[in-house]
């Protein structure tokens, strides 16, 4: 067990070393003349985590056990312990921008990403509703 | 008790760094990335029980192309518009709220 521990924070400690940045430029593709290399960001992440008893417990409990009951009841793998090991992770990637490279020059044109401002700008006129109709329920809510 | 544990929380590291050069034609471009990780490991061993757990997380952001060709070389920046669109969203949505209550106060003054 305890070497299990050990490699999962050996695989951690070494993850920036492993970070591909590679991984955010897409393969390129020529058309008549045009070369196009898509852009993203690019994150991960993961967690991970390993457990057990070493059976100093279990052979404790095994002992006391065996010193009231017949030997033959005592579980064989008592003094094994147990453990578990378990971990997930994810990789999130959005568009950023595309590199064109033409005879003429090299541009970068950014990638803008409709749905998430779209969420964003329906957020915020529902912001900017609430205020305006709070400032106007004060400056007139006398009135009415 | 004889536990001994530990921990390890490895601060947010940020920085740029050069990817393969691409070939195309005569021209080559660097990929620039800023690379930022965030760790954090922690191990337990005692006498009765052993444990050990961790996560990390990896953010990978293309900053800049280099190209290079006969010309010399030139940086290309790469804008993340849709973050600057949301920075100005959330600007406005701290604003509009203060000149809002600055129009109430000036309604009632009157």
């Amino acid at each position: 067990m305890d070497r299990e521990v050990q490699t999962l924070l050996d695989a951690l400690a070494d993850l920036p070393e492993k970070a591909n940045v590679n991984a955010v430029f897409g393969d390129p593709v020529t058309v008549e003349g045009r070369t196009v290399i898509p852009l993203a960001k690019v994150g991960y992440a993961f967690g991970m985590g390993v457990g057990g008893t070493t059976g100093a417990e279990e052979a404790a409990a095994a002992e006391e056990a065996a010193a009231g009951e017949a030997a033959e009841s005592v579980p064989e793998k008592a003094a094994d312990g147990g453990g578990g090991v378990g971990g997930c992770g994810g990789v999130l990637a959005h568009p950023l921008a595309v590199v064109e490279v033409t005879p003429e020059g090299t541009w970068v044109k950014p990638v803008v990403d409709e749905q998430k401002l779209a969420l964003a700008a329906g957020l915020l006129g529902a912001w900017v509703v609430f205020w305006l109709a709070r400032a106007l329920v004060k400056i007139f809510g006398h009135n009415v | 008790m004889d536990r001994q544990a530990d921990r390890e929380r490895g601060p947010v590291v940020s920085e740029v760094v050069q990817g393969e050069p691409i070939r195309v034609g005569d021209r080559e471009l660097v990929p620039l990335v800023r690379v930022t990780t965030h760790l954090r490991r922690r191990a337990f061993v005692g006498t009765d029980r052993t444990s050990g757990d961790g996560w990390g997380l990896v953010r990978l952001r293309p900053v800049a192309i280099l190209e290079r060709s006969e010309a010399g070389e030139r940086r290309l920046s790469i804008p993340d518009r849709t973050a600057q669109a949301l920075s100005g969203f959330l600007l406005a949505a701290f604003i509009i709220p203060l000149l809002l209550a600055v129009a109430v106060r000036l309604a009632k003054a009157e």
